[in-house]
């Protein structure tokens, strides 16, 4: 009941204290996040501050060493593997690559996820399919096979199955990623309408900060393992903060540094003892 | 648990109830299509007005009994849909097909 009313406002997750670590580094060390039920929520950051893995947190697929992620009164670290699969269905994933099965057609990629989670007869899957590929205006694409799609129809077609079940939660990660300006301007539409139509709550996961913020209701911006800022996409654009500031205007080096952690430069030569 | 959604005839009316997930259609979809094959008159109509929450599952039933109905010669009229089913149909292009029905 506690980790119930934990969640029962107005946060689809919260995550508390995260604390997740690779080899020696911790990807996040005490990191507190609330993603607000029906909106956008987007985290950003330079590339290779765990924002993937923090959607990988969320979904299960890794378990964090320490911290809480709830979502929906549901402890994802502590749940099991068939709470997990059945917590699993109510969330959507738009990978980076699409990842579409590269020997199925549209049509039986978006059917998938349908023939794997229920048990419809073939014309309610039929009609499921077809509903959620005009959606993202792909239904005459249907007999195409994933090779023979540009990137933005491969990217719609992904963002289709992701749908197909209905999810409370869809994380899309890096999705202006490689697109074109129109195919940029479709996805960010897309993901406009599927939140507020079907009362869908999103995290965008982005380094791309001018698309990111002109759709998301709430960004966090990570670097370090730590939250350095967060706010409307006006606060953090015109944030003082040094860090935010950098990230925000794509400057090289500053708070945030250039290099990756390392050891002093003359050392690693061998000009310099240890 | 599953959620569960029942159907109930009476004369020209079948009134949907309940929750209308990936599961739950599986309940009243045959009821229904039997329904309209063998009992409903040529003008029948389908409530929704008990519907608590549907997914897009719901829309398929309704779009199967449809074309049930139109096999049969008969015109389906669905009453009282639920705002967030009319959401579901706008986003899958299929807005004025269910509501003129």
């Amino acid at each position: 009941m506690t980790s119930q009313q934990a969640t029962a406002g107005d946060n689809l997750i919260e995550i508390r204290n995260l604390k997740f670590q690779r080899g020696e580094r911790w990807i996040f060390d005490g990191v507190d996040i609330n993603i607000a039920r029906g909106k956008i929520t987007a985290i950003m950051g330079p590339s290779g501050t765990g924002k993937t893995t923090l959607l990988r947190l969320i979904g299960g697929q890794l378990r964090a060493e320490s911290g809480s992620i709830h979502l929906d009164g549901n402890n994802i670290p502590k749940l099991s593997r068939d709470e997990l699969f059945q917590v699993r269905r109510k969330m959507g994933m738009l990978f980076q690559s699409g990842a579409l099965f590269t020997d199925l057609s549209v049509y039986e990629n978006v059917a998938f996820p349908l023939r794997v989670h229920t048990q419809l007869p073939e014309s309610m899957i039929r009609d499921l399919v077809l509903m959620k590929l005009h959606a993202v205006g792909l239904r005459g694409a249907r007999e195409l096979m994933p090779s023979e799609l540009s990137g933005g129809m491969a990217r719609r077609a992904a963002l289709a199955r992701a749908i197909v079940l209905d999810p409370q939660l869809i994380m899309y990660d890096e999705p202006f990623v490689g697109q074109d300006p129109i195919s940029m301007g479709m996805v960010v539409q897309l993901i406009r309408l599927l939140n507020d139509s079907l009362g869908l709550t999103s995290v965008i996961v982005s380094h791309d900060v001018h698309e990111t913020a002109s759709i998301a209701d709430y960004i966090y911006v990570i670097a370090d393992g730590k939250v350095i800022g967060q706010g409307s996409p006006e606060q953090v654009l015109n944030t003082d903060e040094p860090r935010v500031r950098q990230f925000i205007r794509g400057l090289p080096d500053g708070p945030v540094p250039f290099q990756y952690p390392a050891l002093d430069y003359r050392q690693d030569l061998q000009l310099e003892p240890l | 648990m599953t959620a569960l959604a029942t159907a109930t005839i009476e004369g020209d009316t079948l009134a949907l109830a309940g929750v209308l997930d990936f599961d739950s259609v599986l309940d009243v979809a045959e009821q229904g299509q039997h329904w309209l094959q063998e009992s409903a008159p040529a003008q029948c109509n389908l409530d929704l007005s008990a519907i608590s929450y549907s997914s897009s599952a719901g829309i398929a039933l309704l779009l199967g009994w449809l074309r049930v109905a139109k096999k049969q010669q008969k015109t389906l009229h669905i009453l009282r849909i639920p705002d967030d089913m009319v959401a579901l149909a706008r986003v899958g292009g299929l807005e004025d097909l269910l509501s003129g029905a």
